[in-house]
């Protein structure tokens, strides 16, 4: 324990190691500068440790439902002897610590200094970490805060992290239960329904909207809807969550559906109803700086810079839409802006992913949106059922649909289906190259593939579609 | 709210500075357009100051007794809403002009003014002519200012250079830092704008349905360089395709370069006159061959027409001296520092022998021979080659009898030296083998008249014809 | 293993460990050096290194740790000392002034005492008593020792081996504030001269002599001041460069010294006088030292009133250029 306090000065600190966070450090620590990169909990911060990877890990093994289905139908008699649901969770944690371990090699590589800490403002120069068993001061000249988001805490529904939880504890259930109750229709709600609806338990889900997946197209909540039912069943829609009680074993969700009481009964209760980043950034004490926070969101420019001029803020605490691949980007451009590179978020289009069962992705504007801009418009849609690649595997159902301007210029593409987070890429590189119908349609795609369903889809709004009418 | 610079008006009658008497108004105080709120002293007459617009006086720039040129701002006023700016005539002729090009962009006064800042050729390296402390040239580096932009001869402040930036860059970061509305361009495209201090907002797409290009962009980064280049230069320059036969392009030097400039400063600004006379050097050249064999410096003539100029200068001060544009005051020197031509692969450089007066004539042929190899081995810093008191060029060692050589700005004189050689003289009514030498002087008239100029040759050539005298006098 | 910057008390690992590599004869304790590594991590890795035999820790008595140092120096090794804080170093006082620093001229040169003491030393790090002295004025004094301060990584590298490499004793004091302030790239193979100082940036205007944690308080006050300041980082106390200080004065004519020790008696008062000695023609105004006052360092909370900071360095900076 040494006496006193000596400060240790670095170029910048990035406070917050999840995908926003760890990808500016790295991209700083390129661009030659000195990276001090802290977080309080893991290094890889909500989407690699308890989100977006573990999740995917979850709904990859939950398709072997459907999976030993569709093989009986075609010839090959299997069947699932038994599940060991603890297996599962243990190759879960193999992947999250084989991410994050590569992360922290990364990080090593290109020597950036990690702590792990709670990190405070002392002024718009210098912050106190706060580890274990001591407390460091640091002195930067720019600092980047990449603090993310946590789930939101509904009143009367506070997390006691046994019965009530949240997508974390979701996670890292031991086994699969009977029953969930899902506070909150949104994607989160939704993936948490097809992943454990597969293994065995029943999901149910309340909604205080009029229907579930509010940001999403009509058509498309339909779709799903329509292919499968546990999207449908037992959903609870315009009811909004009170309380919890407690009988037997069982925690019962208390709601208001229009007026009238409902109650719905599970071993857990999952509130999924948002994300919130007012918890992360209230232990930062940004009072002591210029920072400005409105709404909950950090104000920052294009080149993520906020009204502190020694301190930056990319991913969730800037703004929606709060998703990693965002913060990605964010956190490149803060890194190349304080290295001195004139660089900008100046994306036009974010693409929109979720692993529902079939999956949906979506990026620019739909039809409905489109059409409060332009008035006439160009619209192709590509069932899956009409797809050649898709007819050999197990899913054909879904579709494409791209929304175009009357002189052909996409301006968006939606998919449901199988295979729809994969395809969006294509969809959101053509956007951003400023490509019309033309270019995607007649770019040979290979055959045959999924891909080929978005060069369909253009061609038949270009009412040359020779596999569709 | 926004804060008007105001200019010195051009009052007409082609006055085209004043000498500023006084402010008839304070920081902080509300005027009206038109009000009259100073006075300055033009040589035609006094005249009154209007206000350019309604506001509050937020910064009064020019002081009582300060000499003001029509252009310079000489005050910052604060108005509400878009208040009319009066501005002198030539300043937004020669804009006008500049926004006058093919150019799809349409440059707005800042934006002319950045990317003239930004993309104009570095032609003025001489960093001798930007008086600015190191931290005021660093700012203007890290703000992507060029400092000889702003102003030279004159030292540059802090505000200077962030004034310059400002009045570039705010636009150009705004555009940066503001929520980009829709632009038809790809990523790649859109960092190259960036990297090139474009607003892509601007850019006109030659692409399908106005999508710009990455051509779009670089043509219209280098239109705005050849803006830049063209209201920089005053003459047009022939292209190669004019000329009748086959040339040769040499790049110049920045070396070159920089002589250039100063040759034109100085040939532009002192109006020259070129004194020459003959010296009877024969005692000179039979005392320098008794002795040269001596010492161990290799003594040529050289120390010899130092001191010999030395003295005179003491008689007549007015040669070693500089002129005060700004205070009309004549600075004569008290030290005597030679610059001494060298002619080197390079080209020209005049290294400086600092107190000729503290030095006999064998140290100064020493130092003559250090500078001369220092000189020629690039081994000469900054302080060395500053210009001294006066100068002394000889070109007679190469060849020339006589010549007009061009004064080293600031100095007043500079001296040159023919060849040496027999000629024939008339002496005691015989016509005789001499060893001569033609001194011709080049002298500022505005310091130094011609009869003060005469007065200082004869005794220069009087010191050279009775070198014993010299000894003595030294 | 050698990171690519690295900060000052890294280069003072960095230097232990390359001179232990290259001669045997030298040898690393003080209190906590061993196993520990210093409470400041300075000899970390030294004893797996190297061993025991070579790199550990000693009991909790500073003289003893001089004394036995000093003996063992006569016998060939070249020891390298800490003491834990140079406020300790004064218990070793004795030991180093009278027979460190006297072993040359007692011997009439047939014995010398290879000898560094490496201390952290200054304050401006919110410590106790004890932790935060700066004694290099009571061992400049001394006569027969060096007293190094450097203020950089490359300099604290670079003039550690050749403290080490001396065959006279040296007083290495290391500015704990700025032991991780900022990071650079050490060329392990520059010679830096031990008795020479270095322009840390040149000007016109004034001379500003600072060394250990003021240097970057001195560049700081010359960045926010008008005027175009010549900053000299003294680096060894005793002998000092005083020559590098003349020819300063000589072309600005006026002159400051910043330093952490309190004012009376401290070293600003031998480079001030000797300015007076040796340039009086050429000086405009006295010379200025801002310095701390002349009280024991006192409790944490005060120290922001007694340490120079960047502001009284421009106070001091403006007074000695509008003289």
């Amino acid at each position: 324990m040494v006496v006193g306090d000596i400060a240790t000065g670095t170029d910048l600190v990035v406070i917050g190691a999840g995908p926003g966070g760890y990808s500016a450090a790295i991209r700083a620590a390129q661009e030659g500068q000195d990276v001090v990169l802290i977080d309080k909990e893991k290094i890889g911060g909500t989407c690699l440790n308890r989100g977006c990877i573990p999740a995917k890990a979850f709904i990859h093994a939950s398709k072997f439902h459907d999976d030993i289905q569709h093989w009986n139908r075609i010839g090959i008699k299997a069947e699932c002897e038994h599940i060991d649901f603890q297996e599962i969770k243990e190759w879960k944690d193999e992947i999250v610590e084989k991410l994050d371990s590569g992360v922290e090699r990364m990080l090593e590589h290109e020597n950036v200094e990690y702590k792990k800490g709670e990190a405070k403002f002392i002024d718009s120069n210098s912050i106190r970490v706060e580890e274990e068993h001591r407390t460091d001061k640091i002195e930067f000249e720019k600092a980047i805060i990449a603090t993310g988001s946590s789930p939101v805490e509904l009143s009367g529904l506070e997390f006691d992290r046994e019965k009530v939880i949240s997508s974390r504890e979701l996670l890292n259930l031991e086994e699969v239960p009977d029953e969930i109750v899902v506070v909150g229709g949104g994607y989160i709600g939704m993936e948490a329904v097809t992943k454990f609806s597969k293994f065995g338990a029943t999901v149910k889900v309340i909604e205080a909207r009029d229907r579930v997946l509010a940001n999403f197209d009509e058509e498309i909540v339909n779709q799903l809807q329509e292919v499968s039912d546990h999207y449908r069943d037992e959903i609870y829609t315009s009811a909004k969550a009170q309380g919890v009680r407690y009988e037997d074993d069982k925690a019962v969700l208390v709601a208001d559906q229009e007026g009238e009481k409902l109650e719905i009964e599970g071993d857990y209760i999952l509130v999924a109803a948002g994300r919130t980043t007012r918890p992360n950034l209230k232990s930062l004490e940004l009072d002591s700086t210029n920072v400005e926070v409105e709404n909950g969101f950090v104000q920052t420019d294009r080149q993520m810079r906020t009204t502190d001029e020694n301190i930056f803020a990319v991913g969730d605490v800037v703004g929606r839409p709060m998703l990693a691949h965002k913060a990605y980007r964010e956190g490149k451009v803060a890194a190349e802006v304080i290295s001195g590179k004139k660089s900008a978020f100046d994306n036009q289009y974010i693409p929109k992913a979720m692993y529902t069962d079939p999956e949906v992705a979506t990026v620019g504007l739909n039809a409905e949106k489109a059409r409060e801009e332009y008035e006439d418009l160009n619209i192709g849609r590509f069932p899956f059922t009409a797809s050649g690649r898709a007819l050999t595997t197990t899913k054909t159902d879904g579709f494409i649909r791209v929304v175009a301007r009357d002189d052909g210029k996409l301006l968006g593409a939606q998919i449901v289906g199988p295979r729809a987070s994969d395809m969006i890429a294509e969809a959101a590189l053509a956007l951003e190259m400023q490509a019309y119908l033309g270019d995607v349609a007649h770019t040979i795609h290979a055959h045959p593939t999924f891909p080929e369903a978005l060069s369909e889809a253009c061609e038949d709004a270009l009412d040359e579609s020779v596999h569709t009418y | 709210m926004i804060t008007i610079k105001f200019e010195f008006p051009d009052t007409g009658e082609g006055v085209t500075e004043g000498k500023f008497l006084e402010w008839n108004v304070e920081t902080g105080d509300d005027v009206e357009e038109d009000q009259v709120i100073g006075e300055a002293e033009t040589d035609k007459a006094v005249v009154e100051i209007p206000a350019p617009a309604d506001g509050t006086v937020k910064e009064l720039m020019a002081s009582p007794g300060d000499r003001v040129e029509v252009g310079d701002i000489i005050m910052e006023l604060e108005t509400q809403g878009a208040g009319k700016r009066k501005k002198s005539d030539n300043n937004s002729e020669q804009k006008e002009e500049a926004s006058v090009e093919e150019v799809e962009e349409t440059p707005e006064e800042e934006k002319n003014e950045a990317s003239k800042e930004d993309d104009s050729d570095n032609s003025s390296e001489s960093s001798k002519d930007i008086l600015a402390l190191p931290k005021v040239r660093k700012l203007a580096e890290e703000k992507g200012v060029d400092p000889a932009t702003i102003k030279s001869g004159e030292r540059i402040t802090e505000e200077d250079v962030l004034e310059a930036a400002e009045g570039g860059n705010s636009s150009q970061s705004k555009a940066i830092g503001q929520d980009s509305e829709e632009v038809n361009a790809t990523p790649s495209v859109r960092q190259l704008a960036r990297e090139k201090d474009i607003d892509i907002q601007r850019v006109e797409g030659t692409g399908r349905g106005g999508k710009i290009t990455r051509e779009d962009i670089v043509k219209t980064a280098e239109g705005s360089e050849e803006v830049t280049e063209k209201t920089n230069k005053t003459t047009k320059t022939m292209r190669s395709e004019d000329y009748r036969g086959e040339v040769q392009r040499v790049q110049m030097t920045g070396l070159r370069k920089s002589i250039a400039s100063k040759m034109e400063k100085s040939r532009f600004t002192a109006p020259h006159v070129t004194h020459v006379e003959k010296a009877d050097i024969t005692d000179l050249a039979d005392l320098r061959d008794k002795v040269k064999n001596e010492v161990d410096a290799h003594l040529t003539y050289l120390p010899f027409i130092m001191k010999a100029s030395l003295n005179a200068l003491k008689d007549y001060p007015d040669l070693n001296a500089e002129l005060d544009e700004q205070k009309d005051e004549v600075i004569r020197k008290k030290f005597y520092d030679f610059n001494i031509a060298v002619d080197t692969d390079r080209g020209l450089l005049v290294p400086k022998i600092n107190s000729v007066d503290d030095k006999n004539m064998v140290k100064l042929a020493e130092d003559i021979v250090e500078k001369a190899e220092e000189a020629r081995d690039e081994e000469l810093d900054r302080e060395e080659m500053q210009p001294g008191t006066f100068s002394i060029t000889n070109l007679g060692v190469i060849g020339g009898e006589e010549f007009t050589p061009i004064i080293n700005y600031p100095q007043v004189a500079i001296l040159g030296i023919g060849k040496i050689g027999e000629t024939a003289e008339v002496v005691e009514g015989e016509v005789v083998p001499r060893t001569t030498v033609k001194l011709s002087l080049s002298y500022d008239h505005r310091v130094v008249d011609g009869a003060t100029a005469a007065h200082f040759m004869n005794d220069l050539v009087e010191n050279l014809e009775n070198p014993e005298e010299l000894m003595v006098n030294l | 293993m050698t990171k690519s910057k690295i900060n000052i008390v890294e280069a003072v690992n960095q230097a232990l460990h390359d001179e232990m590599d290259e001669d045997e004869d030298v040898i690393a304790y003080g209190e906590d050096v061993g196993e520990d590594g210093g409470v400041f991590r300075a000899t970390e890795g030294l004893q797996e290194d190297f061993g025991e035999d070579r790199c550990f820790s000693s009991p909790l008595a500073e003289s003893g740790i001089a004394g036995t140092a000093i003996g063992m120096s006569l016998y060939d090794f070249r020891p390298v000392v800490e003491m834990q804080f140079s406020g300790f170093s004064y218990l070793a006082f004795y030991q180093i002034k009278e027979h460190a620093s006297r072993m040359r001229i007692r011997s009439r040169g047939d014995y010398t005492v290879p000898l560094t003491v490496r201390a952290p030393y200054g304050g401006g790090i919110s410590a106790l008593e004890h932790h935060q002295e700066s004694p290099e004025t009571f061992f400049a004094h001394s006569q027969g020792l060096h007293v190094v301060i450097p203020s950089t990584p490359q300099d604290t590298y670079s003039l550690l081996r050749k403290s080490i490499q001396m065959d006279d004793p040296v007083v290495f004091l290391e500015p704990k504030k700025i032991y991780r302030a900022f990071k650079e790239e050490v060329d392990t193979e520059k010679e830096v001269d031990l008795e020479k100082a270095r322009i840390v940036q040149e000007g016109e205007d004034v001379t500003l002599v600072a060394w250990g944690a003021m240097v970057p308080v001195a560049e700081d006050a010359a960045d926010e001041i008008d005027a175009d300041v010549e900053i000299i980082d003294l680096r060894t106390i005793y002998p000092a460069d005083f020559d590098t200080i003349y020819e300063s004065v000589e072309k600005t004519g006026k002159a400051m010294v910043l330093h952490e020790a309190p004012k009376s008696v401290g070293f600003g008062a031998e480079i001030a006088t000797r300015i007076q000695e040796n340039e009086i023609l050429k000086m405009e105004a006295p010379v200025e030292r801002v310095t701390a006052p002349d009280v024991p360092y006192p409790l944490y909370t005060l120290e922001d009133f007694y340490m120079p900071n960047k502001n009284k360095a421009v106070k001091g900076l403006e007074r000695v250029l509008n003289f």
